[in-house]
């Protein structure tokens, strides 16, 4: 009989994953509790990644060509989208995944030239950098 | 793929948590090393990521992913002061053509010279170690030239009197992260018998430390880095140093008939070894490694090109780089022909004027660049000392 996790996003949406799903979570598999609260991830996302976990928790070879084409297309979603599947599979430990965005991410980067990157890119926010540089020079 | 980022974080709908630092270098660890060196320019937050000592480990196992095409480079030694190392640039289809690339402005297509004593002993993990051949037997050189940094490894503790003959490899420590040197000395001992020496030396001390193990053979010239060890091939078989248990394992090895003219490499993160022995027309086979673990060795190439003799070859998917030997009455020269498998066509390489005399074996290799900054682990040669003076045209990059 295998036990049933409760996923609890920030918006106070429950959702229910098997155990084989739910270990593919280390932050889960090192948990003392089956009730989990993943802070700052909304109910939208937090679903995506119990659908990666429960897809590939049903398919034991991940080498699979038709798994490759899922995860292909899961990956294929806006920036934002993108930002906040890493932010909860990182809080999650979920190491593939984790991968897998993460590859998009560089793949995505590649694709455009370096201007782009650094206009698009919200982590690395040039422009409030240079603000602050200026600020403590006195300008 | 245009989302107006700024006004996604200002309307406050995008979590104004930024993404962790591991995360970041996760992502930067994938690009290729000639860009990550342009982001160090953008900002200090971009200067510190790409500097991270950790991004060059994680850089090195994502080389295979990476699909920018190899420097490469050939390497002889001539009985002049100055021995020639010509670098050829790699070769980027867009879909539509090939086109020349160039792997960084200042260190692409030329002819360096250096000094004769040093012999290139692998160009591994973004790495060219050179090692003193001289009877001297001063110490090795190592060299990152896509930061123009070089580095000189400590002098050895094996009398130079004694040494005939020694072979180096790089490898990466998994449970300690760190990288190390492998030196095997051949040499005679003071009661005349001739035996192997094994040293290590970990990035970043001071000294080499000998170990116990020694490999069961005399090594060869063909080493190749793969899975963070350096591997090398003997007669057929193939010699593995652990750099995590620092002892000598022979890997299996595809099972080839004798007498074959092989060439061992990595080709995309995996060990390969082309076949190339002809008789009448070169009938080329690629044999990789699919799986480590269970020691799987499959046949991903069978291709026939018609190429006179050859002394050896270099493999990156679609392209192959073939050392020929142009030899003309008593000139021994030798010529760099490209394959692109993709369009069956070949090309031969312009470097300088193509073609270079040689004295001595010429050796192939191909190097991808790393991030791995050589100063965190010692002092950098000096401009101007005698050992930077020998390799120094290498380290400005400046083609003859």
């Amino acid at each position: 009989m295998s036990r049933v996790f409760k996923l609890k996003s920030s918006d106070n949406e429950t959702f229910e994953v098997e155990e084989a799903a739910a270990l593919l979570s280390e932050t889960i598999k090192s948990s003392s509790s089956t009730e989990i609260t993943v802070p700052n991830v909304k109910a939208e996302i937090l679903g995506k990644v119990v659908e990666w976990c429960n897809k590939h928790a049903e398919s034991e070879d991940t080498k699979d060509q038709l798994i490759k084409e899922w995860d292909a297309e899961f990956v294929s979603v806006d920036q934002h989208v993108l930002f906040k599947l890493i932010t909860a599979a990182d809080y999650l430990q979920i190491k593939e995944l984790v991968d897998q965005l993460t590859q998009r991410v560089g793949d995505m980067i590649k694709a455009k030239t370096l201007k782009t990157v650094e206009m698009t890119y919200p982590t690395f926010n040039v422009e409030r950098e240079v603000q602050e540089e200026l600020k403590s020079l006195g300008f | 793929m245009e989302i107006s980022w700024t006004k996604e974080m200002s309307s406050g709908s995008h979590s104004s948590k930024d993404l962790p630092t591991a995360i970041l270098l996760n992502i930067l660890s994938r690009l290729p090393a000639k860009s990550l060196f342009r982001f160090q320019c953008v900002s200090k937050i971009f200067y510190k990521l790409v500097n991270d000592p950790s991004l060059a480990a994680m850089h090195l196992q994502h080389t295979d992913m990476i699909e920018e095409p190899p420097l490469v480079m050939v390497h002889s030694r001539s009985a002049s002061k100055y021995s020639r190392l010509m670098l050829f640039r790699g070769w980027k289809y867009n879909g539509d053509s090939w086109t020349a690339t160039s792997y960084d402005d200042s260190f692409s297509s030329g002819i360096l010279s250096i000094e004769t004593k040093y012999e290139l002993e692998f160009a591994s993990g973004g790495l060219l170690c050179f090692k003193d051949s001289s009877l001297s037997r001063g110490p090795a050189l190592l060299c990152n030239p896509l930061r123009g940094e070089a580095l000189e490894l400590p002098p050895s503790n094996v009398n130079s009197l004694s040494r005939l003959n020694e072979w180096y490899g790089i490898g990466v420590d998994a449970t300690t992260s760190t990288y190390k040197i492998v030196n095997i000395v051949f040499g005679i001992d003071p009661s005349r018998s001739s035996s192997y020496l094994t040293q290590v030396h970990v990035l970043g001390t001071s000294s080499w430390r000998r170990i116990p193990a020694v490999p069961p053979c005399g090594l060869s010239k063909q080493n190749a880095f793969a899975y963070g060890n350096t591997y090398w091939l003997i007669g057929q078989c193939i010699l593995c140093f652990d750099f995590n248990e620092e002892r000598f394992i022979w890997t299996s090895h595809p099972n080839l008939p004798s007498k074959r003219v092989l060439n061992l490499l990595n080709l995309r993160g995996s060990l390969a070894i082309v076949d190339a022995t002809s008789v009448s027309v070169t009938e080329v086979e690629v044999w990789v490694l699919k799986s480590h673990d269970k020691k799987e060795w499959v046949k991903d190439y069978n291709i026939k090109l018609n190429v006179g003799p050859s002394y050896c070859y270099e493999w990156w998917p679609l392209n192959c780089f073939i050392l020929v030997d142009d030899s003309r009455s008593r000139k021994s020269i030798v010529g760099v022909l490209h394959y692109n498998l993709g369009w069956g066509s070949r090309k031969r390489l312009r470097c300088g004027n193509g073609r270079v005399e040689v004295n001595s074996v010429p050796k192939i290799f191909s190097y991808t660049g790393s991030l791995i900054s050589l100063k965190t682990y010692g002092n950098l040669l000096v401009e101007g000392s005698e050992a930077a003076q020998g390799i120094g045209t290498l380290l400005s990059g400046k083609a003859t």
